[in-house]
């Protein structure tokens, strides 16, 4: 299901729970990135966000067997806004860190780069646990990049 | 307009430039699309290959389990006592291997002609 306002600044998306669609969910941001003006590297951080953050609620959902729809909105004001919705508690759960994997070490090749990333790039970024045992994601980017520190 | 069948499948192409077999990837790498790449790097280092390039030059996204998957390869090549090259120059991909330190890590090079 997908509402856009006329002159698309806002979108809400909600979509099956499987990976095939979260393709669909950064090419909308994406596209409302770019009619707010939104340069490339900007839009490029935008997608690579909603990705992880979709990413994220798809396989939590999968995980504990829920098969709600993931609802996307992304809102334009100057600022961008993303507020990304599952049915779990994952990020609540102890499951997910901001700490990176050790490749060195052996780390990495099953995940864990998702949530440093995003919290490398996002200008802010917020997790809630909602009344239904479900997690909202917020994050916003400025249309100026703020310097990022390579790890 | 581009056809949700353009959005979700990898192009996946495999060569040779001297020593190193490459892996020429196309598309957009994500949860959906990155099993299908594993696989491929399964197969192509099924046959004791120790060189291996993989060319992103025409991948046109990368996120976090996209980089799970080229770190697997790094693994497998490095039991090996082999080497993995990564061919990229896109700016909104190379800034991903820089933001996990990943770039440090990696053999990234800006030119297939060059191995």
């Amino acid at each position: 299901m997908l509402a856009v306002n006329g002159d698309l600044t806002s979108v809400r998306l909600q979509f099956p729970s499987h990976p095939r669609h979260i393709s669909l969910a950064r090419m909308l941001a994406g596209a409302v990135a770019e009619q707010g003006g939104f340069g490339p590297e900007r839009v490029a951080d935008i997608r690579l966000l909603v990705s992880e953050a979709c990413t994220n609620a798809v396989r939590a959902q999968q995980a504990r067997g829920v098969v709600s729809p993931i609802t996307l909105v992304c809102r334009e004001d100057g600022v961008f806004h993303v507020e990304i919705v599952d049915a779990t508690g994952a990020f609540f759960d102890g499951s997910m860190t901001d700490v990176l994997p050790d490749v060195v070490g052996g780390q990495g090749e099953n995940g864990g780069f998702g949530l440093p990333l995003m919290h490398r790039i996002a200008d802010r970024l917020s997790f809630f646990e909602n009344a239904d045992g479900g997690t909202t994601v917020t994050f916003s980017v400025r249309k100026e990049s703020s310097s990022i520190q390579s790890s | 307009m581009r056809k949700e069948q353009d959005l979700v499948d990898l192009d996946l192409r495999e060569s040779m430039k001297n020593d190193f077999h490459v892996l020429s990837v196309g598309g957009e790498i994500d949860v959906y699309t990155a099993p299908s790449l594993r696989e491929k790097i399964e197969e192509v280092l099924g046959d004791n290959v120790t060189m291996l390039a993989i060319d992103l030059e025409n991948v046109g996204f990368l996120d976090s389990t996209g980089l799970g998957v080229l770190v697997g390869a790094m693994k497998r090549l490095n039991e090996r006592d082999g080497n993995l090259v990564v061919i990229c120059t896109k700016p909104h991909i190379l800034k991903v291997f820089e933001i996990t330190g990943l770039s440090k890590v990696f053999d990234i090079r800006d030119d297939l002609e060059k191995l």
